[in-house]
C-alpha cells in the first residue's frame, strides 16, 4: 500500500473498495492500530494511532471493528454474555451494570437478549455478524471499521445488515469506514467512496458522482463488470483483460496500464497522481473518462 | 445409453445427512430437466441443497451422505446403478464438473498441462504428443498468456482466475456434453468473475454442451443461464425460463429474493425490503418450508407442503397461492 | 447453519449402506470402532480395578506379597520355578514370588510413573508452546530451537547417563536425586514434551490468526489475557488428545527404562524388569514372560483405543472447529 490519504468525517459513511491485492484490508488493520504503517499516520480525533498498548487503548475507544467472517470472528468458547463483557468492563462499566448493559446492545442489534448465555455456535451466520456489531458497539466508539461486513452472509440476509448498520449510523451518529468489494454494497451505505488498485488510491468521490460518472477506467471496468440481476441486460461488455498484476510486476508508471483500453506510453513511463476531477472528487489517471456519455447502459442509476 | 435423450435427467431425488440424531434431508424429491445445450441455474442460499445436488450426481457425497430415492439418468443411463469405474469413465469424457475452488480439484504435484494431457489421453483417442499440442492450444484459447510455459507449471503457482481457466481448457480439450458448475467464480474477483463466465460461455457455446449452473449469485443466473431453478431448503420451488422468472417470478421466495437483492445500479430509497429470519434447519415435512417468512402464508400454507407443479406455461411454482401471486420481478430501471 | 456435517457419525448408522459407486477415497467409519472402544474400557477397567486394590488382593485374595519368597511352594525338586496353577495364578519366578501379584504391583508402577511423566511432559509442552507460538518473532525461535535441540538428544543414553550417576550411596545434587520412581518419571517427562510442544505452537500460531483474536485486543485484553481466554479454551481438545497419546508412550518408556535396568530400583515391582527377568527363563519358564507381557500389552492397547475414542468424541476433525487450521 502506497501513498493513501483518505479523511472521513464525522457522521460520514466512507467505502474503500477494491479487489483482492489492493491493500484494503491493511488500510483496515492500520485504522485500528493492528498495523503499524511503514511511512505516515493515523489521526482519530485528533489521537494519533501509534503502537503502545497505553496509546492504542486510548484508541480503542473511539474506533472499533467489525470483522468480515461471522465463524471465525466470535471466540467459540465463550458465551455472547462473556464476549459483550470483555468490551464493557474495558469501558468501565461496573460489574452489576453488565447484564443490563448487555441487554441494550443486544436489542440495538435485533437480537433477543435472553440469548445472552449461548455460544456463538447456537447463532446462525446473520446474528453472529450482528453479535460482532454489539461487541463493536459496546465500546461505544465514533468510528466503525467494517471489513466486508456482509460478503460472507446469505444473500436474504444481507440487507437486514446493511439496514441495521444504516440505522445505528443515524441513532448514534457514527462514521464508518466500509472496505469491501462489493459495489452493490458502498451503493447502499456510503456518502463517498474511495476505488483502490494495487495498494494506491486511483479515484474518490461521492458515491452518487462514482456511479453516475466514473472517471477512472479501472472504477468503470469495475462499474461494468458487475453482474445484474436482469436478463434482459446483456452481460458484461469486456472492456478490461486480465488480471490484477503482483506488486512485484509492476515496476514503473501507471499500475492500471496492462488491463487498461486507453493506456499509452504516457501512462508507461509516469504513474499518475491524484488529481482533482471536480468539486470534491479526484482521479489518478493520465486519461480519464470524460463524460457520462460515455457510460454503459447496464448503469441505470443516472439521476 | 441413448445419444438422443437429454444430457441430464433428475427425477424424484432425495439426499439425506445421516447424523447422530437420525437422517436428515438436504435434498427433499427433486426432478430436473436439462436439455441438449442448454443452460439450466440453481439457485439458493446455503442450506439450499444445490451443491448436495451436483455432488450426488457425479458420486462424489460424503460417506455421510446417502440417496434416498429418486433417479438420476445420464442420456437416459442411470447414473446410481453405475459402478464407481463407470462413473470415473464418464467424468472427464462426457461430463466435466468445475468447482469453486480448482485448487481442490486439480492435483497439486503434477504440472496443469500434464493433468490436461492425462484427461485426454484417457478419454479420446490420440497419442501423447497429440494430446500435448490439443493441451496446449487449450490453454491458449482461454485466454492464459505464454500457455505453453504456463502448462509446464503447477496449480499452486497461478493465481485463481487462472486456475479456473485450466479447468475450462480441460473442458474445451475433452468436449464433454455436460458441464456441472459449482460456483465456479465465487472465490473470483468481479473483473476475473466477469471474463471466466464469458470464457465458459464461449467454450460452451463452441462444443455445444449442456451447462448446470449452481450459484447464489442471482444476477449471474439472470445473465448467464437460460432456465432458472430456485431451491429453498432442500426443494425445488420455482421453475421456468430465465426471463419469466425474472419478469413475473411465481413464489414468494422467489420474489423476495429479487426485492432484497443489493444492487449496485439501483438508487438506494430508504431502508432495504429484506426477507426476516433465516432458512430452516429442519423444516417440517407437512408445510411450506418458507412459510414462516412469507408474508402472505395463510392457514393451508402451514399444514400442507405445496407440491411443485404448473402454474403457466414453462412454469412451474411450489406454493399454494402461485396463481394468484403477482411477483414483480426484477426493477429495471 | 442448516447443514450437518457430514463427518458427524457418533451413533449406530441409521440402516442405510455407504455409497457403491462413491468415487470419494477415504474409508467409510467402521461399525466395528464402538466394539472395539468397549473391549478396551472392559479390559482396562479390569486392569485398572487390580492395580487399584492389589495390596487387598495380595493380603486378603492370594495371600502372597509382591516380595515374598515362597521357595518351598514355589519351585519344585530341581530349583525351577512352577507354571500357573491353583496357588499361583500366573506361575512363580526364580525366587518363589508370585508372578500375578507382582504383575499387580508392576501395573501401578507403571501407571504411577506415566501419570506423573505425563504431567510433566504436557505442561512443559503447554507453556513452551503457546509462548512460541504466541509470541512469535525471537521468543518463537529461541524455544523452536531448544526444542530441536531436546529432540536431537540421545534420551535414553542421558536418562542411562544420569542414572548410574546418582547410583552411588549419597546420590547425585546432595543426595537429591536418587534413582526410583520420582527419577524415572522426571526423566519420562523431561524428554517427551518436544513433540507435544510443536503441535501446540502449530495450533496456537493458527489460532492466533483468528479474527476473534485480533477482536479481543482491540477490546482491550492484554496478551495474558487473550492466552487465558482466547487460545487456551480453543487448545483443550488438542491437549486432550495430546495426552491420550502421551501417557502409553510413557507406561512402555518406563517398561522399557526398567527392563534395561535404569528405571526402577529392584525393589519396585516393574512389568519392565519382569521381562528382563523373564529373558533368562524363557526356555523354562514360559510364563515368566508371557503374562507379564500380556499386561502390558493390554494396557497400552486399551489405553491407545480409549484414546482415539476420546479424541473422536473431543475433537472429530482435528480442528477444534477450525476447518483449514
Amino acid at each position: 500500500m502506497s501513498d493513501v490519504s483518505i479523511t472521513i468525517k464525522r457522521g460520514e459513511a466512507f467505502a474503500l473498495v477494491g479487489e483482492t491485492g489492493c491493500g484494503k484490508t491493511t488500510l483496515a488493520r492500520c485504522v485500528v492500530g493492528s498495523i503499524r504503517p511503514s511511512e505516515g499516520s493515523v489521526t482519530i480525533l485528533g489521537r494519533r494511532v501509534g503502537t503502545r498498548r497505553k496509546e492504542l487503548q486510548k484508541v480503542w475507544r473511539d474506533v472499533q471493528m467489525v470483522f468480515q467472517d461471522p465463524h471465525s470472528s466470535l471466540n467459540p468458547k465463550r458465551s455472547i454474555l462473556s464476549i459483550l463483557e470483555t468490551s464493557l468492563r474495558t469501558r468501565g462499566v461496573p460489574r452489576g451494570r453488565i447484564r443490563d448493559e448487555a441487554t441494550t446492545l443486544l436489542q440495538r442489534v435485533g437480537l433477543d437478549p435472553a440469548h445472552l448465555d449461548r455460544f456463538p455456535h447456537e447463532f446462525s451466520g446473520g446474528q453472529r455478524q450482528r453479535i460482532g456489531i454489539a461487541r463493536a458497539l459496546a465500546m461505544e466508539p465514533q468510528l466503525l471499521v467494517c471489513d466486508e461486513p456482509v460478503s460472507a452472509l446469505d444473500v436474504s440476509i444481507q440487507s437486514q445488515i446493511l439496514n441495521l448498520l444504516k440505522s445505528l449510523q443515524r441513532e448514534l451518529g457514527l462514521s464508518y469506514l466500509i472496505i469491501t468489494h462489493d459495489l452493490a454494497v458502498v451503493r447502499h451505505t456510503a456518502d463517498r467512496v474511495a476505488v483502490m488498485y494495487l495498494g494506491r488510491i486511483v479515484e474518490e468521490a461521492s458515491t452518487d458522482e462514482i456511479f453516475a460518472s466514473p472517471r477512472h477506467p479501472y472504477t468503470k471496468a469495475l462499474l461494468d463488470a458487475v453482474p445484474v440481476p436482469d436478463p434482459a441486460v446483456p452481460p458484461w461488455k469486456r472492456t478490461v483483460l486480465g488480471e490484477t498484476p503482483s506488486a512485484s510486476e509492476w515496476q514503473h508508471g501507471c499500475a492500471f496500464r496492462s488491463r487498461c483500453p486507453r493506456a499509452d506510453e504516457l501512462c508507461e513511463r509516469q504513474l499518475p497522481l491524484l488529481a482533482p476531477m471536480g468539486a470534491d472528487r479526484s482521479a489518478a489517471c493520465h486519461h480519464p473518462e470524460d463524460l457520462p456519455e460515455d457510460l454503459p447502459p447496464s448503469d441505470g442509476s443516472f439521476p | 445409453m441413448s445419444p438422443g435423450a437429454s444430457p441430464l435427467e433428475i427425477d424424484g431425488l432425495s439426499v439425506s445427512f445421516r447424523t447422530p440424531e437420525g437422517l436428515v434431508p438436504a435434498v427433499r424429491d427433486v426432478s430436473l430437466r436439462v436439455a441438449e445445450g442448454q443452460r439450466v441455474g440453481v439457485v439458493g442460499e446455503s442450506g439450499s441443497g444445490k451443491s448436495t445436488l451436483l455432488l450426488a450426481v457425479m458420486g462424489l457425497l460424503d460417506h455421510g451422505v446417502v440417496i434416498e430415492g429418486g433417479s438420476i439418468l445420464y442420456r437416459g443411463r442411470d447414473l446410481r446403478s453405475s459402478s464407481a469405474e463407470e462413473l470415473r469413465r464418464l467424468q472427464g469424457s462426457e461430463i466435466v464438473m468445475v468447482f469453486q475452488d480448482p485448487l481442490t480439484s486439480l492435483h497439486p504435484l503434477h504440472t496443469v498441462g500434464w493433468q490436461i494431457e492425462e484427461a485426454i489421453t484417457c478419454h479420446r483417442d490420440v497419442g501423447k504428443a497429440e494430446a500435448r499440442r490439443i493441451a496446449v492450444s487449450a490453454l491458449r484459447d482461454v485466454g492464459l498468456p505464454e500457455a505453453a510455459r504456463r502448462a509446464r507449471q503447477y496449480p499452486h503457482e497461478l493465481s485463481g482466475g487462472m486456475r479456473q481457466r485450466v479447468m475450462i481448457a480441460m473442458a474445451l480439450a475433452l468436449r464433454p456434453s455436460l458441464i456441472l458448475a459449482d460456483e465456479p467464480t465465487t472465490a473470483l474477483d468481479v473483473t476475473v468473475q466477469a471474463q471466466v463466465l464469458d470464457l465458459l460461455e464461449d467454450v460452451r457455446s463452441e462444443i455445444g454442451a449442456a451447462v448446470v449452473l449452481v450459484t447464489h449469485d442471482l444476477a449471474v443466473i439472470a445473465q448467464r443461464t437460460d432456465r432458472t431453478v430456485v431451491m429453498y431448503a432442500g426443494s425445488i420451488v420455482e421453475e421456468s425460463s430465465t426471463a419469466r422468472i425474472f419478469r413475473r417470478p411465481r413464489h414468494p421466495y422467489t420474489a423476495a429474493l429479487m426485492e432484497s437483492l443489493v444492487r449496485h445500479d439501483v438508487r438506494p430509497v430508504g431502508e432495504l425490503p429484506f426477507i426476516p429470519g433465516a432458512p430452516p434447519a429442519f423444516p417440517p415435512p407437512e408445510a411450506c418450508s418458507f412459510a414462516p417468512r412469507c408474508r402472505y402464508a395463510e392457514e393451508l400454507c402451514w399444514t400442507v407442503a405445496p407440491p411443485l407443479r404448473i402454474v403457466d406455461s414453462d412454469h412451474r411454482s411450489a406454493c399454494h397461492l402461485a396463481e394468484s401471486f403477482d411477483g414483480e420481478g426484477v426493477r429495471t430501471k | 447453519m442448516s447443514r450437518a456435517p457430514g463427518a458427524a457419525v457418533g451413533g449406530p448408522e441409521a440402516g442405510t449402506a455407504p455409497d457403491p459407486r462413491s468415487l470419494r477415497d477415504d474409508p467409510p467409519p467402521e461399525r466395528s470402532r464402538d466394539r472395539r472402544t468397549v473391549m478396551a474400557a472392559v479390559i482396562l477397567a479390569v486392569i485398572l480395578l487390580g492395580a487399584l486394590l492389589a495390596p487387598l488382593i495380595s493380603t486378603h485374595v492370594v495371600h502372597h506379597g509382591p516380595n515374598d519368597q515362597y521357595v518351598a511352594t514355589a519351585t519344585d525338586e530341581f530349583g525351577l520355578p512352577k507354571g500357573p496353577s491353583a496357588e499361583f495364578w500366573f506361575g512363580a519366578d526364580q525366587l518363589g514370588r508370585d508372578v500375578f501379584v507382582r504383575a499387580l504391583y508392576g501395573v501401578r508402577t507403571s501407571l504411577i510413573v506415566a501419570t506423573i511423566a505425563t504431567i510433566i511432559a504436557m505442561s512443559i509442552a503447554i507453556v513452551a508452546g503457546v509462548v512460541a507460538g504466541f509470541l512469535g518473532g525471537g521468543v518463537d525461535s529461541l524455544i523452536s530451537r531448544v526444542t530441536d535441540v531436546a529432540l536431537a538428544l540421545p534420551s535414553t543414553l542421558l536418562i542411562l547417563g544420569l542414572v548410574t550417576a546418582c547410583s552411588g550411596p549419597e546420590g547425585c545434587a546432595g543426595g537429591l536425586i536418587r534413582p526410583g520412581m520420582a527419577l524415572v518419571a522426571i526423566a519420562l517427562g523431561l524428554f517427551n514434551w518436544m513433540i507435544a510442544a510443536r503441535v501446540l505452537r502449530a495450533r496456537t500460531l493458527s489460532l492466533r490468526e483468528q479474527d476473534f483474536v485480533q477482536a479481543s485486543r482491540i477490546q482491550g485484553l492484554s496478551r495474558i489475557q487473550v492466552v487465558r481466554k482466547d487460545i487456551l479454551p480453543n487448545l483443550i481438545g488438542q491437549i486432550v488428545a495430546l495426552v491420550t497419546i502421551a501417557f502409553p508412550l510413557a507406561v512402555l518408556g518406563e517398561a522399557s527404562l526398567s527392563f534395561l535396568g535404569i528405571g526402577v530400583p529392584a525393589t519396585t515391582p516393574s512389568l519392565g524388569s519382569m521381562l528382563e527377568n523373564a529373558n533368562r527363563y524363557i526356555t523354562v519358564a514360559w510364563w515368566l514372560m508371557f503374562f507379564p507381557g500380556l499386561v502390558l500389552f493390554g494396557l497400552t492397547i486399551s489405553v491407545n483405543i480409549l484414546g482415539e475414542a476420546v479424541r473422536r468424541h473431543v475433537d472429530p476433525t482435528g480442528t477444534d472447529g477450525f476447518l483449514g487450521a
